[in-house]
């Protein structure tokens, strides 16, 4: 079983999965396994995502959502546009496109596709879809309306998305996050998704809003 | 409840799609205002999937686009004033804060307090049409204040159950509005109940007799449900007696909802159904906690347990889909009351402007209300008001003096509308010209020393660099008061920390320790910790600086552990050793030589006193009751150099005062709680005589927080040498008691008189007063009366004295005023705890009518015959289900509640159930419904019992399949179970049908040839419903590769013939204006051919230039102008940041129209597009469509599916310069054209259709 022990930027646009010492890199032709630890550089701009879902190591990449069990790649699904970010619990697996196309596997064999705006946008506005992440506690997504604020949503099974307040506390004011969405992790300990953000900020996301927080990064 | 309206086709808020002219016919029940709030709420409960029910159980409810549902937020507070700020883009300015419930509690003016409500829900409805906050609030808090320490005793209204549901009950009033029909605001009251302690609520239990319990914690609940309508409450974190409330059946649903009546929602506080299961440990499993919230009545989870985890809930068994059903008809019953689902020109509230949010209106009210809360403590030598005409100079020192105070859960007014003392002083005298000085020098601090920190962890770093890390919650002993508790976040923490406490731990190794780090949260400001050996005055090893002032940061209540370490210094100690953490304040401040010159050079000294939220809030207690920071140093000390000192204290609520009340330089004693943005200019018109203090204490003032027994101690009665609380049972002397306040007038009683003197439980009698100003100013005198039970049997320990009555009037000098007071005798029961009912004492009743509850001018008494036949007060009924399928059956559960809170034995009653609609759903005599069959029936019961009818109702949704049993094409059944749409490549034949439902019509249009449709109806005479099931005889397509000319199988719809073209191997169309999106049905050269049955269609298409603007063009499924999908290569608009620059390429749209009702399924910005080619595919399987394209002619992305019925199915091409939407598409709205871009000139290269 694999399991994802560190997921790291490189210098010079390197993207590496670890295990055990064994490294995948993600290239210009997706995903390959390397013996010797020879990495190869590949490009910010693809658009690379990794995640680890079960037995499978699930990529995002030039345009394209790769399935690989067993050190092969085995299932390949054209996606619409460049993937921002994508996410594996044991029972999920979420990608996204910043034009907010979803695309949702409980395999990740195949994968259905949903137009996030195209559902939502009358309600909730016009989103760029900046990150995504599946959890035990079921999926958030978060990104920016067309005015640059951040906005945050939630699901249980993927086909149907709450808004999630972005207000905290502090010093007895209620205020709301102004930075941008950059990733989000899920905290199993803490139980609460963590976002981080642009200017150095966490925002943390417990279950109840009431207990948003921000940190800043000293 | 039941409505019902007049029908106006107008259009809909929600922006859902109707066909042009849509009549009330048409529209869906939970749109149609001629049915009830309940049956259009059931109605739409009933048309929801799991997945959107699980959605919509939290306080985010998500949108639903499908049904039109927008998202909305349940959580808004306006506690004193819409809790929000200014959104300069909505037009809107900062909220007005009113003074907070603490001050108006001591006005006790519920006629004006009724006035500022309507104020808070003026602006609320201003703020709400803006779309950024719903109409839901939770407030008011109805709490009475068993214990001043409680970190919340700003929210509420005062001690008494009676005070606080008095004034919350105007409050309710204020909010709901008058309207028969719609809500202007909902107001919830909280948190029910028995919340009264911060540091323990997420686990501790509230234990109390059930006599306390109704008497004291749920009386103001029960006033507001039963002559208030109050439409919600909260459930609390905390148990009762063991039992989580919001786990509750008896608490939420036999207490509030089957004896008091409670018609409306229930919301959870937020994280208190998580805390049933990580605070309470009343259950293990998250599911488990969602279960028990959901059957015991908490129909809205504030946090995420509900959402996450209701589906699974329902599929271990643990709930029903009806105890979802339950909760959403609840919660969209009540958004349906504010007319949120109604045409606007109905909603009495609907209308109002931005400029509503502080209004001059607004901000006069809120002025007026501070005129009303101060409470004149003392005024010796009449002291105040303060003669301008006398005094050169005022100073004005303390850290309130220049500070607007605005109390918990206040909103973010406009700072121009904030006025302080000091200039509220400042410009008072400047108005009236005056030559006074005002000298400013604020000194003094309002430094907490109560929860000083909380601390996690502590780590001990030798000199060899190894360490020991200790759990600080794992202490070995403790000062008193110590807790442990995680808050709301999940890290254990030493808690409620005050000056002087210390913790515990035994056998640690100090071998060479040379560091100490704490892990510790700073609340507030933060505070010293002291390491000691042995005991806590033992050795000092070691100073730990904690403190925001050393530059440690605050994490505030909410916040979790940072390290703070200090060099520890070694004593050789060897072995293990017991090692004291003793925490400390830090010193006071000196006060500065200003502010003490200031003083003494003004004629007057004004100090300024208070608290803040840094003294006590929600998760935090006050461990003292003294004022916070120097403050008593800096009252004493000012006292000492000016003999005309005059204290002002703004706080949450009692203070210790001992110290410097009977100081005789400290001449006055002013009191408000916090008092709103307008504190500043209404202490002026007090302090110097414009208007005489009127406000009286809300609450018992102690003399020591020595006096008070333990916070957690919610029982009441003075027992084993424990105090009793509040003016109830508290017998030991006070510094004020219950309802004191002086004026500058003084009042005289006289004639004093009773309307009866034998009473009966059901008598209203009128108590009256001759009130005299005696004095020298024009007054406000609040007239109290409290009731008194002298021949009660002593073991009953009945209390000391209850407030019964009272009224504030306002008597000039000189006059007299008869105040009339009623008193309804019902409401002076007590709780029978034996036979678990009301009951009433008989005897002597005495009430004491004065000015305070000890400063009793007079009494009047009754003899009460407390002989009681309690009559029928509460029905509540349901059948448990709000859908039903036809046929089902569901028993009717009735219970009825009497007057003095006991049920009914129900066989007692004679019991009539009528049914509003019996083809829909019919009852017998037994109250067993029958599901007959589809569409809304309301159940009215009538309980009689005793000559007295009482109603209630319930409405139930019954679904009817709409199914066929059987369906043939010339005789032979083609029927597949859930499919609406067959293609036949076939020729037509005789198409007949069956219902499965004989209650169903059925009838057929036979499609006269292929390509043809037949339509199968199915349709419900008493309902209207209908289901369509469509058979499409199809021919098979043909190919085109456009070689020539265009073949013969097409036809062209509003042709062009200068638009149209076959050249070089390509169907060239070149665009016009025009589109068939909505009603523009004007799209020229729509090239369509017979496609009737199922198929995969594609195309290569190359277009000259990039899609500018709506222009679109593709495939198209053709039913008619109205009906179709296409699929189009089109604009893209601006891509974000984009200024002038067009796109480099356009987008993938996947569009479907049904009825003319419009809607994008997918809009896929493409980028790679080459030359200006893409490839399109679309599948036909029955009623859905996919819709694939691929930018290389390899590889197809799948854009999206839609479904919908397509009859007599063209499929075909279009190119066409389109129309852009004008903002949200509504009903028959035309869409604006754009501005004419250059023609889109598009080569279809082929068209494939493979037909099936």
């Amino acid at each position: 079983m694999f399991v994802l022990l560190s997921f790291a930027p490189f210098i010079q646009a390197h993207t590496v999965a670890t295990k055990d010492g064994v490294q995948y890199c993600i290239g210009p032709d997706g995903l390959s396994y390397l013996h010797k630890g020879n990495m190869r550089r590949i490009s910010r701009e693809a658009g690379t995502c990794i995640a680890v879902f079960n037995d499978m190591i699930v990529t995002g990449h030039d345009g394209h959502i790769r399935s690989r069990e067993k050190k092969r790649c085995r299932y390949v699904t054209a996606v619409a546009g460049k993937i921002v970010d994508l996410s594996a619990s044991d029972s999920i697996c979420i990608a996204a496109t910043a034009q907010g196309l979803l695309y949702l596997s409980r395999d990740a064999k195949e994968w259905k596709m949903t137009d996030f705006n195209a559902q939502y946008s009358q309600y909730y506005g016009e989103i760029a879809v900046r990150c995504v992440c599946s959890s035990r506690a079921g999926l958030m997504l978060a990104g920016i309306l067309d005015d640059g604020s951040p906005v945050a949503f939630e699901s249980d099974r993927g086909g149907v998305w709450s808004p999630r307040e972005l207000t905290y506390n502090e010093g007895g004011s209620i205020l709301t996050l102004q930075e941008r969405p950059v990733s989000l992790v899920y905290d199993y300990e803490h139980e609460r998704y963590e976002m981080a953000c642009t200017g150095g900020v966490t925002f943390l996301l417990p279950g109840c809003s009431h207990c948003n927080a921000l940190i800043k990064t000293q | 409840m039941m409505k019902r309206s007049h029908f106006l086709p107008v259009l809909m808020l929600t922006g859902v799609l109707f066909a042009a002219g849509a009549s009330a016919q048409n529209l869906p029940v939970y749109m149609n205002t001629n049915y009830s709030f309940e049956e259009r709420a059931v109605d739409l409960v009933s048309r929801l999937t799991l997945e959107e029910k699980q959605a919509l159980l939290g306080n985010n409810m998500a949108a639903v686009p499908r049904l039109g549902i927008r998202q909305y937020n349940v959580w808004s507070e306006a506690l004193h004033g819409v809790l929000s700020g200014a959104n300069a883009g909505a037009g809107l300015q900062g909220p007005t804060s009113f003074p907070g419930s603490v001050a108006t509690g001591s006005s006790w003016d519920p006629d004006l307090l009724e006035l500022e409500a309507g104020v808070i829900a003026d602006e609320a409805r201003a703020i709400f049409q803006t779309g950024t906050k719903g109409l839901t609030f939770w407030s008011p808090v109805v709490e009475p204040v068993r214990d001043p320490r409680w970190g919340r005793t700003g929210e509420s209204y005062g001690e008494d159950p009676f005070l606080a549901a008095v004034m919350s009950g105007a409050f309710v009033r204020g909010m709901t509005g008058s309207d028969p029909d719609y809500l202007k605001a909902v107001p919830c009251a909280k948190h029910y109940f028995a919340n009264n302690s911060e540091w323990d609520r997420h686990v501790g239990s509230s234990n109390m007799d059930s006599r306390d319990m109704r008497e004291f914690y749920l009386y103001p609940y029960k006033e507001l449900i039963e002559n208030d309508n109050l439409p919600s409450i909260m459930s609390s974190y905390n148990a009762v007696n063991g039992v989580p409330t919001s786990a509750s059946v008896l608490y939420l649903d036999s207490i509030a909802r089957r004896t008091y009546g409670l018609n409306g929602y229930v919301t959870g506080d937020c994280a208190a159904i998580d805390d049933i299961q990580t605070g309470h440990y009343y259950v293990e499993t998250a599911e488990e906690a969602t279960a028990a919230g959901l059957k015991a009545g908490v129909d809205s989870d504030c946090g995420s347990v509900y959402q996450r985890n209701a589906i699974r809930a329902l599929e271990k068994g643990l709930i029903t889909i009806d105890d979802i059903d339950r909760a959403l008809v609840n919660m969209f019953c009540i958004r349906m009351r504010t007319g949120e689902f109604d045409p606007s020109q109905m909603v009495t509230y609907a209308n109002y402007p931005p400029s509503v949010v502080n209004s001059e209106r607004s901000r006069k009210i809120a002025e007026e209300v501070a005129l009303r809360t101060p409470v004149l403590l003392k005024n010796e030598g009449k002291a105040l008001p303060i003669d301008l005409s006398k005094v050169r100079s005022i100073a004005l020192v303390g850290p309130q003096a220049d500070k607007v105070e605005l109390g918990p859960y206040s909103g973010r007014p406009e700072q121009s509308s904030r006025t302080s003392p000091y200039k509220g002083i400042s410009e008072y005298i400047a108005d009236k010209g005056l030559d006074v000085k005002v000298n400013l020098a604020t000194g003094g601090d309002t430094k907490s020393k109560s929860n000083l920190l909380y601390v996690t962890w502590f780590e001990l770093e030798k000199s060899d660099g190894t360490t020991s890390r200790h759990d600080a919650t794992k202490y070995t002993s403790s000062s008193q008061g110590i807790t442990v508790g995680t808050g709301m976040g999940t890290e254990e923490q030493v808690r409620s920390i005050d000056d002087g406490s210390w913790t515990a731990y035994e056998n640690v190794d100090l071998i060479n320790v040379e560091k100490i780090t704490v892990g510790a949260n700073i609340p507030t400001q933060g505070g010293i910790i002291e390491v000691h050996v042995g005991s806590p005055e033992g050795n000092l090893i070691s100073t730990v600086e904690a403190t925001t002032a050393s530059g440690k940061r605050a994490g505030g209540v909410y916040g979790t552990a940072s390290p703070m370490e200090a060099k520890v210094n070694k004593l050789g100690y060897n072995g293990p050793q017991t090692l004291y953490l003793v925490y400390k304040a830090a010193q006071d401040d000196e006060i500065s030589q200003d502010v003490l010159n200031a003083a003494r050079e003004s004629d007057v000294a004004l100090v300024f006193v208070g608290t803040d939220e840094q003294t006590a809030t929600e998760e935090a207690d006050r461990l003292s009751l003294a004022l916070p920071g120097n403050q008593l140093k800096l009252i004493k000390a000012v006292s000492e150099v000016n003999p005309n000192t005059i204290v002002i204290m703004q706080t949450l609520g009692c203070v210790e005062v001992e110290e410097f009340k009977d100081l005789e330089s400290i001449r006055a004693m002013l009191w408000t709680g916090y008092n709103g943005q307008a504190q500043g200019k209404a202490l002026p018109k007090v302090l110097f005589g414009e208007v005489s203090p009127g406000g009286k204490l809300n609450a018992t003032w102690y003399r020591s927080v020595k006096d008070l027994p333990p916070i957690t101690d919610y029982t009441l009665r003075a027992v084993d040498g424990k105090p009793g609380r509040t003016l109830w049972y508290y017998t030991k002397p006070v510094s004020y008691e219950f309802g004191y306040g002086i004026s500058y007038t003084t009042f005289e009683y006289s004639n004093f008189r009773i309307s009866s003197s034998r009473i009966t439980p059901r008598d209203v009698i009128t108590i009256d007063v001759d009130v005299k100003n005696t004095g020298e100013y024009d007054g406000d005198e609040v007239v109290q009366i409290y009731m008194t039970t002298p021949d009660s049997p002593a073991s009953l320990q009945r209390p000391i004295k209850r407030l019964k009555g009272f009224r504030r009037v306002t008597i000039p000098m000189g006059q007299t005023r008869t105040v009339s007071i009623d008193i309804d005798c019902s409401d002076l029961w007590f709780w029978d705890m034996e036979s678990d009912r009301m009951t009433y004492d008989s005897g002597k009743y005495v009430f004491e009518i004065g000015s305070s509850s000890k400063d009793i001018r007079g009494t009047v008494s009754a003899v009460m015959d407390g002989s009681f036949k309690p009559a029928l007060k509460t029905v509540v009924s349901d059948c448990r289900k709000s859908v039903l399928e036809a046929g089902q059956t569901a028993r009717t559960y009735t219970t009825a509640c009497l007057d003095d809170d006991s049920f009914l034995d129900i066989s007692k009653a004679e019991i009539k159930y009528t049914s509003s609609n019996p083809q829909v759903a019919k009852i017998d005599e037994n109250g067993l419904l029958t599901a007959v069959s589809g569409g809304i029936a309301t159940v009215t019961v009538n309980v009689t019992y005793d000559g007295r009818t009482v109603s209630d109702s319930y409405s139930v949704r019954v679904s009817q399949p709409m199914e066929l049993s059987a369906l043939k094409v010339g005789g032979k059944s083609i029927l597949k179970i859930g499919v609406s749409q067959y293609s036949i490549l076939d020729k037509a034949r005789t198409v007949t049908a069956t219902a499965a439902q004989p209650s169903l019509k059925v009838s057929i249009t036979q499609a006269e040839s292929a390509p043809g449709t037949a339509v199968v109806r199915l349709s419900h005479a008493v309902t209207g419903d209908s289901k369509d099931y469509l058979i499409n005889f199809g021919v098979k397509g043909t190919d085109d590769e456009f070689a020539k000319r265009l073949g013969r199988q097409w036809t062209v719809l509003r042709e062009n013939r200068d638009n149209i073209a076959v050249e070089n191997g390509s169907l060239v169309i070149t665009s016009a204006a025009g589109d068939i999106v909505q009603s523009s049905d004007n799209a020229q050269n729509l090239v369509l051919q017979s496609a009737n049955s199922d198929w995969t269609i594609d195309t290569r298409l190359t277009t000259a230039s990039v899609p500018a603007a709506a222009q679109n063009a593709g495939l198209l499924a053709y039913q008619d102008d109205d009906n179709f999908v296409k699929l189009v290569y089109a604009g893209a608009g601006m891509a974000r940041g984009q200024q002038a620059a067009a796109p480099a390429s356009g987008s993938l749209q996947l569009v479907i129209e049904e009825a003319g009702g419009s809607r994008t399924a997918a809009n896929i910005r493409l980028s790679g597009v080459s030359d200006g080619t893409i490839w399109l595919r679309m599948v036909k399987k029955s009623d859905e469509y996919t819709a694939y394209y691929s930018l290389d002619g390899k590889t197809y992305i799948e854009a999206g599916t839609v479904q919908t019925m397509l009859k007599d199915i063209q499929a075909g091409l279009i190119c066409c310069d389109g129309v852009q939407a004008a903002g949200r598409m509504r009903q028959g709205a035309a869409p604006a054209q754009t501005a004419a871009p250059a023609p889109l000139k598009a080569s279809f290269d082929w068209f494939h259709i493979t037909s099936k």
